[in-house]
């Protein structure tokens, strides 16, 4: 009857006073009848009571062994004990919300670190929900370049293969993406790069999706039927271009000049199965594709028109074994394998996250890597664990003489260590969900920030939190606990030798602080000197409002850069030149490769074509920019400031020779990156170009994509924009990231400042009474200020060499996982912050204790 | 938890005695205890201090269920009655103490 025992049980703690009662009338009852039937034996009322309550005994005695029997002590006593924990705190509201603040600051920040940093990992893709059923079927080749390996997606016969599984797969899609132009104008055109996938007919509902207006695709498209000419558009296109118009379904978007009948719009944030994509986009059906002119993969190794696969499992099936149904399928269209050689692909099937979008490598990430991004919230943990621990301690410690007390009335030390861990358990409680606040609001706020980037808190990390918020205080409670009751009344009255053991604890707490405290201050730092220098290396370029960045994608996917092509982009080029309005248009070069200057140098040729540097900086020194009666065989060169001090000192390089191959024309500022740059005038065709225009740029952006259409239409442009607008874009984004680390540095200063002031503070509090001896026994108040400021400065020192010393070891760190020097103005940082550690040590010892010494001895003597 | 009941009753022999009081009809607790002294004509006199919690166990045991009705005087009152397990509880106390009851009796009379 377990049952009905757990009812009665529960019953008493839910509705405690109704049982209660019952529990007095049922004995009252029986007191009554039995006075009754003594009155009836002919006593008087008053006499018949006394004697039915003589008879019954204790009443008191009855009901406490009745509640007995509900056998719910356990819980009862833990309220008991929280209510008496409430009254602690509020005796001590100071103390307990700072350390509910510390704790919960400090797990907000860590939890939130690290949901940003798993997020980069285990994030389905962005406005995509989790599901442990949607998984994608991953490609691996391992043929192609020996020992790497990269991504194989597959050929469609592959895939229906795969959907053929149909005891595996409940469905299978597949999608194949491109870059394509749309029209995303009403009456006069309007040209935006874009990208469209196009998508087999399972492709949203595997992934979960609905449209978030109208029906979206046919469900019914067959992939190789007649084409259906309906897209549905993404988040941004909706907002960008059509000011999210709920009637936009049905309205016609011109994809590559061929008009679709939009059917819906895709679930805010989502661009594809995969992060990184283009947010522009569109998803068409399948068979569609073939209408759009795209080009035919010239990679023969391709095979055709590649797709990526996503699935959904079959109830009760796992990714290892769907993996192990696909190999066998993968393998008969493995051409090695298929001629008798070793295997040179993999296939797998992974849930669809972030982590899995690529291969894995081979080179996993290094050790020191996963330590370096789980190294920050453990240190402002730790930083926060000590402060709390501190706190903790000098609670309990103050208690001392309580505890004693009722320890000597015969109170069990079981019982009073089990009521000092509900306080510190219940500190914990309070400040995890405090810590939840925070971690919600920052993981909101950062979501918002990453539009391509899934952040949220899910009901683990919250279960995480609070557990460890409640951990942290219990753990954190019980050495004190164990402590402040292990005291004999006698010593504790005495005020007898507890200093030394007490004054070791709290220094090797304050120690401990500082010394964690800057290097977690000092990484922060260095991770703000880093994005400072960053926006620094960003330059604004002196025209850049009057260039635009013309690109197109020369990806081989898209067909392989022929010499017809080549002729394509050439045209291309001599059009925009002859355009009015346009002042030169320079193609952009990639790197055309190293050369060996000398022993011990080798230097990366850019290209620069005339005008390049005009345009695009840096400027040039001494000599000349390359002019079209150049000499090729001359090879003319501009090469860095820095390169020709190595050379030849302050004496004059131009018309000195390099390498044996090139002359030097002239040099150009070193653009503050440590390479050593070797500019030359020839530039292969890339499919970049610099427009330079005599009036703004933007004015000409329709005119140069119209250009770019007309000479070069099976090579698709990937974006036509203002230099001006891609400088200010990537500054914002560095800002945003300087602005995120400022936050986070900020909140660690605060926590560090907060968790050194607390500990130190309450070091020196803890010996008012000491202070009293000596303010009575006739010392100077100044010197007994002196003395403890020494003491504190004597710890804060040693807890700085320490910390420097940790410092020092996880810059090296750091510098070595970036592969970057340490930052110079490292050196100035750590500085600061000793420096700033140091006063915030030092006014946490001043304040205290000189507010200590102005107390009347007498009553700095009284206290407890 | 075992707790002592009347010194002269032997252990777990209150149970059986307020089960057994219970087979016939409800009752509340002074009722139970009036009985039992009636029934053993004064011989057994339930102390109040054991009589209640032994009920509270019962309860909790689920061999008897507890309602509130409207007693005699017109005050509401605690009715105990036996639950189906109880009864095979009774059933089970019952041949027990006859066995034991047999035991001693023949130790007694022929040792």
């Amino acid at each position: 009857m377990a049952f009905r025992d757990w009812w009665l049980r529960l019953r008493a703690l839910v509705r405690p006073q109704r049982v209660e009662g019952d529990l007095r009338d049922e004995l009252d009852f029986h007191v009554e009848l039995e006075t009754r039937k003594l009155q009836a034996q002919g006593l008087d009322a008053q006499t018949a009571r006394q004697q039915a309550l003589a008879r019954f005994g204790s009443v008191a005695l009855a009901a406490d062994q009745c509640r007995d029997e509900r056998r719910i002590s356990v819980v009862t006593d833990v309220v008991a004990d929280g209510r008496y924990a409430l009254r602690q705190f509020r005796r001590r509201p100071a103390t307990v919300l700072t350390m509910i603040c510390v704790l919960a600051l400090g797990l907000g920040v860590s939890a939130t670190v690290y949901i940003t940093i798993s997020s980069f990992e285990a994030a389905p893709p962005a406005g995509v929900h989790p599901d442990a059923s949607m998984v994608r079927i991953r490609g691996i080749d391992r043929g192609r370049f020996p020992g790497r390996a990269i991504g194989r997606e597959f050929t469609y016969p592959e895939y229906r293969a795969y959907a053929d599984q149909i005891d595996t797969f409940a469905s299978v899609a597949a999608w194949t993406a491109t870059d394509v132009s749309l029209d995303v104008g009403t009456d006069t055109p309007n040209l935006q790069s874009g990208a469209a996938t196009f998508v087999t007919a399972d492709y949203f509902p595997v992934l979960g999706l609905r449209p978030a207006v109208g029906t979206g695709l046919p469900t019914d498209a067959v992939d190789t039927g007649p084409p259906t000419l309906a897209a549905v558009i993404s988040d941004a296109i909706w907002h960008r271009f059509y000011d999210r118009a709920p009637d936009v379904v049905g309205r016609t978007i011109k994809v590559n000049g061929v008009a679709v009948t939009i059917v819906g719009v895709a679930p805010r944030r989502f661009i594809g199965a995969r992060t990184g994509a283009s947010a522009v986009r569109v998803w068409m059906p399948l068979n569609a594709r073939h209408v759009f002119r795209l080009p035919t993969p010239g990679d023969e190794r391709s095979g055709g028109v590649i797709f990526g696969v996503v699935a959904r499992l079959q109830p009760g099936v796992d990714p290892v074994h769907a993996t192990t149904v696909v190999e066998t399928i993968a393998a008969r269209f493995d051409p090695s394998a298929a001629a008798g050689g070793r295997p040179s692909r993999d296939t797998d099937v992974v849930p669809l996250r972030a982590g899995n979008y690529f291969p894995p490598s081979g080179e996993e990430p290094g050790i020191a890597g996963r330590v370096m991004s789980l190294t920050t919230p453990l240190l402002v943990l730790l930083i926060t664990c000590t402060a709390v621990s501190a706190l903790l301690a000098g609670i309990a410690l103050s208690r001392r003489r309580e505890m004693a007390m009722r320890l000597a009335m015969g109170a069990h030390r079981g019982r009073l260590i089990r009521q000092l861990l509900t306080e510190s358990g219940l500190l914990g409680l309070a400040a995890g969900a405090l810590g939840l606040f925070i971690v919600w609001n920052l993981v909101t706020g950062l979501d918002a920030t990453f539009f391509d980037m899934p952040l949220w808190m899910d009901w683990r990390v919250a279960a995480f939190t609070l557990g460890l918020a409640v951990l942290t205080g219990v753990g954190f409670g019980v050495s004190p606990a164990l402590h402040a009751t292990r005291l004999a009344l006698s010593d504790v009255l005495k005020e007898a030798d507890l200093m030394g053991t007490r004054s070791r604890l709290q220094a090797t707490m304050v120690v401990a602080q500082i010394a964690l405290t800057q290097p977690a201050l000092v990484a922060m730092g260095g991770l703000l000197l880093n994005l400072h220098a960053d926006l620094q290396r960003q330059p604004v370029s002196l025209h850049a409002d009057h260039v635009l960045d013309l690109r197109f994608n020369t990806n081989p996917r898209y067909g392989v850069m022929d010499a017809r092509r080549e002729d394509a982009l050439r045209r291309v080029r001599d059009r925009l030149a002859a355009l009015p309005g346009v002042v030169g248009v320079i193609p952009q070069g990639a790197t055309e490769g190293d050369v060996r200057i000398d022993d011990t140098t080798m230097a990366r040729v850019d290209a620069a074509p005339p005008g390049y540097f005009r345009l695009m900086g840096p400027a040039i020194v001494r000599g000349r920019d390359f002019a079209a009666a150049d000499d090729p065989a001359d090879g003319p060169v501009i090469i860095g400031e820095g390169l020709a001090r190595r050379l030849w000192g302050d004496g004059d390089p131009i018309g000195e020779r390099l390498a044996g191959q090139f002359t030097v024309i002239g040099t150009v500022a070193d653009d503050g990156d440590a390479d050593v740059r070797v500019y030359v005038p020839e530039v292969s065709i890339t499919g970049s170009f610099l427009v330079h225009t005599g009036g703004p740029a933007h004015t000409m952006v329709t005119d140069v994509r119209a250009v770019a259409q007309e000479e070069a239409p099976d090579v698709p442009v990937v974006s036509v924009r203002t230099r001006a607008s891609i400088e200010a874009e990537a500054r914002t984004s560095t800002r945003q990231g300087i602005l995120a680390a400022g936050t986070a540095g900020g909140l660690a200063l605060a926590l560090a400042a907060i968790g050194l002031y607390s500990v130190t503070a309450f070091a020196v509090g803890q010996r008012v009474r000491e202070i009293g001896i000596r303010a009575v026994l006739g010392a100077d108040r100044r010197r007994i200020v002196g003395l403890f400021l020494r003491r504190g400065l004597r710890l804060a020192l040693t807890g700085v060499v320490v910390g420097l010393t940790l410092s020092g070891l996880i810059m090296q760190i750091l510098a070595a996982a970036e592969g970057k020097p340490v930052p110079t103005g490292i050196y100035g940082v750590a500085m600061g912050v000793t420096l700033f550690v140091m006063t915030v040590a030092v006014l946490a010892t001043w304040i205290p204790a000189r507010r200590a010494a102005l107390v009347d001895p007498l009553v700095a003597l009284r206290r407890e | 938890m075992a707790r002592a009941p009347i010194p002269d009753l032997l252990p777990g022999t209150l149970d059986l005695l307020i089960l057994r009081t219970l087979r016939a009809q409800a009752m509340h607790g002074w009722a139970i205890s009036e009985r039992i002294q009636q029934v053993s004509e004064d011989v057994l006199q339930i102390g109040q201090g054991s009589l209640y919690p032994a009920l509270h166990r019962l309860e909790h045991q689920g061999w008897i269920e507890a309602e509130w009705h409207t007693s005699e005087l017109g005050r509401r009152a605690k009715f105990y009655q036996l639950t189906p397990a109880g009864q095979k509880q009774l059933a089970a106390e019952t041949r027990a103490w006859d066995r034991m009851a047999g035991a001693i009796d023949r130790v007694i009379k022929h040792a």
